[in-house]
């Protein structure tokens, strides 16, 4: 997209005079095209990033750019915190559906939120205010959400997990011993179902902008679900999140107590360890199953990357891991 | 192949030739941030590859010969995961069994892909 199409499919979406004086590509997920840009609306100076839909989505279950803006504008209600969307824009023969939201400040790079030294102290206290996201994540009114993908009628989101990570595998007939056995193992220890909340769906150090203040945005909303809040309160704690700070459990940067009790301080419901502890299990399959998901992108010829043929062999370090949890789950008698 | 002395360089030799080429000085002249990512990655995919090659068919017999040994004596993979799926390790003796048997194979993966990685979670046990 050049700069003569942005600018028109800019103002298009806020219906006014608008002339960008800088766009710069940021280095985006793989189903998205995302932009900085500077830009004059209306006379006034703008700050601004667009997120474009790429030509393939990726990824089914994704949510649209108008499902995305419309539960950042409830996000943003709701007090998390998260960049102001401005505009959103359905496509047309032209231009690929968008939208644009206030450009904030901060380290999104996960990796150097845990290492550089200017984040010292933002790394303190992050893990808690993480806690105090979610809770408000989790406690917006589902009236107040757009429509979300959500389990099947009377399916638990424990179950609807199992079935949807099971015909994934199936679909790869990779005959991956480790997921045949976590699927049975997992299965077997459903914990108790909880009503549905809105869940972000990739909350973790990565998909957080950080300034040495501390937290500036929750970011990447583009698998939000209704489902288990257990869900999010496990994923960030994925030693794959922990950019090899093993120990600092939530994201390299802090405990899960930490997160826990900022969860409790902003008015999170009771939490269940026992459910986080499954979910981080079923956390450690899905990436390791999306990771052979996107090897097959490659060998399948889609999309040919040493990048995505790569995932197929980092998936080792999850299988690793599964097999490490259901280990330690079973002398500890945890689960 | 390895029993003729004048092929030189040997396949692992070629392999390391060319991730040096890539991180010693392709690498260090990419601008594109995504590129540079790109071609770190195929530099790392060659040292797995090296890696691979070196410890030879050994440790896969091994992991043959464990699964084998394993309660159903499964073949291969397709038929563990069916003697999985039937039940056959749910009880403790027969779930630990299986459980060492795939931290073996996890960890002859992790040799290739990441050694340090290993080294690392080790610790951490």
């Amino acid at each position: 997209m050049n700069a003569h199409t942005l600018e028109s499919a800019l103002r298009k979406a806020a219906g006014g005079e608008v002339s960008i004086t800088r766009a710069v590509p940021l280095a985006g997920g793989a189903s998205m095209e995302t932009w900085a840009i500077d830009a004059t609306v209306d006379g006034r100076t703008e700050r601004l990033v667009l997120r474009r839909d790429m030509a393939v989505n990726m990824y089914a279950g994704a949510l649209s750019r108008r499902q995305e803006f419309a539960l950042l504008t409830a996000a943003h209600g709701a007090g998390v915190t998260v960049p102001r969307p401005r505009w959103c824009y359905d496509g047309d023969a032209d231009t690929r559906p968008f939208f644009v939201m206030d450009r904030v400040e901060g380290e999104s790079v996960g990796r150097r939120v845990v290492k550089l030294p200017e984040l010292e102290a933002a790394r303190q206290g992050l893990a808690r205010e993480m806690g105090r996201q979610l809770a408000r994540i989790h406690g917006i009114a589902r009236d107040a959400l757009p429509t979300l993908p959500a389990p099947t009628e009377n399916v638990s989101a424990c179950d609807e997990a199992l079935r949807a990570t099971r015909a994934i595998a199936d679909g790869l007939a990779r005959h991956n011993p480790v997921w045949t056995y976590a699927l049975r193992w997992l299965a077997a220890r459903t914990p108790t179902a909880r009503p549905l909340t809105l869940v972000h769906g990739d909350f973790r150090v990565g998909n957080l902008l950080v300034s040495p203040h501390g937290l500036t945005a929750v970011i990447d909303w583009e698998f939000s679900h209704l489902g288990d809040p257990h869900e999010d309160l496990a994923w960030p704690t994925l030693r794959d999140w922990r950019f090899e700070r093993d120990a600092l459990t939530v994201g390299g940067v802090g405990t899960l107590d930490d997160l826990l009790a900022g969860y409790a301080e902003a008015g999170g419901e009771t939490v269940d360890r026992r459910a986080i502890a499954w979910w981080e299990v079923m956390g450690n399959l899905r990436w390791s199953v999306v990771c052979h998901t996107q090897a097959e992108r490659h060998l399948s010829g889609a999309d040919r990357s040493v990048e995505y043929a790569s995932l197929g062999r980092k998936s080792a370090e999850l299988e690793w891991e599964i097999v490490h949890l259901i280990e330690r789950h079973t002398r500890e008698k945890t689960l | 192949m390895s029993d003729i002395p004048s092929l030189r360089p040997t396949a692992l030799e070629l392999l390391e030739a060319a991730r040096e080429h890539l991180t010693s000085r392709v690498v260090p002249a990419i601008t594109d941030p995504q590129l540079r990512f790109q071609t770190l990655v195929a530099s790392h995919v060659l040292g797995v590859v090296e890696r691979q090659l070196s410890a030879g068919d050994a440790p896969f017999a091994h992991v043959r010969a464990e699964r084998r040994a394993l309660p159903g004596s499964p073949d291969d993979d397709a038929a563990l995961c069916a003697l999985i799926d039937a039940g056959t390790y749910d009880d403790d003796g027969a779930a630990e069994a299986l459980r060492a048997h795939l931290r073996t194979r996890t960890e002859l993966c992790l040799m290739a892909w990441n050694p340090l990685f290993l080294l690392r979670v080790k610790r951490d046990r």
